[in-house]
């Protein structure tokens, strides 16, 4: 269907927006927290999924993996870009209760990534997957488990290390 | 670049979006360069996935703001709404002129909308005139529109490939009771003066 989109086929594209739009709208949700913000990163993405369709398998993606890399690149872009607020930062990052990110957790456990993640310790395992599930940027991270921001970035090295181990 | 046993955490960093400025960058010019650095990033996108949130349906005027955005207002109403900026424009002009007149009435009218196509046709029986005024005209890849004229019990009589404009309609044609027809056809028009597809609209033409 990607490669019909590519030869600006607009009914493959509205199909397309029918079979994966609420799958990439979950996506940018989540990393901006924020329904507006989270409707135009949407919009942005399906503008470059049509202008680029073209070029979707240059990275060896899969077409839904690609679909799902644009929209998250699309939303960690926008929210890298926001004025830094630090209400908003202590409200998302400092809360240490069980979070929207739980029922993402739960709901494949018998995958093979949340099996190696349950292998890590558990604040690092958490780490891993705010970085991927929300767009958290290593200071974001520092700031919320309180060490420093090398001290964080080795931990998840390892981890994704550790990871990388158990996945093969 | 010589160590590469950083390379399976490096490309788990960008994958989940870790990586920013400078360390970003060398690593997406990597990227292009080399094929065993693109296995580790798709494979790690392939493993994250499993995190992606379930999905959420997004507000349905969405689609409609990203239609407008990619592919502009639709058509027949774009062109409509210029029709009448262009014809409110000379009205005006005229009646500031002082000017005003009124063009003859046509004696039977049709709209022939399909899809990529609507049109008006309007028959001045005097001249036997059919004036042409195309909103919409777009016949497929290397095919054009054809218009035809069927008289009642009569086979269709082919009135040119359609255009803005006015064509003659035969004498022989009886003006009463006579639809118009369009058919997709070759360009130029089917090659042996009938029909060689069924109409995708048929219309009456209609005593004004």
């Amino acid at each position: 269907m990607i490669a019909r989109v590519a030869l600006a086929d607009r009914s493959a594209f509205n199909s397309l927006y029918s079979a994966t739009s609420a799958k990439l709208f979950g996506v940018t949700l989540r990393i901006l927290n924020d329904r507006a913000e989270a409707e135009e990163a949407l919009q942005e993405a399906f503008v470059r999924i049509w202008n680029k369709a073209g070029s979707y398998n240059v990275n060896g993606l899969s077409p839904m993996t690609w679909l799902i890399t644009v929209a998250r690149n699309i939303a960690i872009d926008r929210k890298r870009k926001r004025k830094p607020d630090s209400s908003e930062l202590s409200d998302t990052w400092a809360d240490p209760s069980p979070g929207p990110e739980d029922a993402a957790i739960t709901a494949d456990d018998r995958s093979r990534l949340n099996v190696c993640l349950d292998k890590l310790p558990a604040d690092h395992a958490m780490a891993v997957k705010r970085a991927y599930v929300e767009g958290a940027t290593y200071a974001e991270l520092a700031e919320t488990y309180g060490v420093p921001l090398n001290t964080m970035r080795t931990w998840l090295r390892r981890s994704l290390i550790a990871l990388r181990e158990c996945l093969s | 670049m010589a160590d590469r046993s950083n390379d399976p955490a490096l490309a788990g960093e960008y994958a989940m979006g870790l990586l920013e400025g400078a360390e970003k960058r060398v690593f997406e010019d990597r990227l292009t360069r080399e094929p065993e650095l693109r296995a580790l990033y798709a494979a790690w996108v392939d493993d994250l996935t499993v995190l992606d949130p379930d999905g959420v349906q997004p507000p349905g005027a969405l689609k409609d703001a990203l239609d407008l955005h990619l592919f502009g207002p639709p058509e027949t109403l774009w062109q409509k709404i210029r029709g009448y900026v262009v014809l409110g424009t000379a009205v005006a002009a005229m009646a500031m002129a002082g000017i005003f007149f009124w063009p003859a009435s046509a004696d039977y009218s049709a709209t022939l909308m399909a899809q990529g196509l609507a049109m008006d046709a309007q028959v001045f029986a005097d001249d036997r005139i059919l004036q042409v005024s195309l909103d919409v005209s777009e016949a497929p890849d290397g095919k054009d529109y054809e218009l035809w004229i069927i008289a009642a019990n009569a086979a269709p009589v082919s009135l040119g490939v359609v255009a803005d404009g006015s064509v003659k309609i035969p004498a022989n044609i009886p003006l009463a009771g006579a639809v118009l027809a369009v058919t997709v056809e070759q360009l130029g028009g089917s090659p042996n003066g009938a029909p060689t597809t069924n109409p995708i609209v048929v219309a009456p033409l209609s005593a004004a």
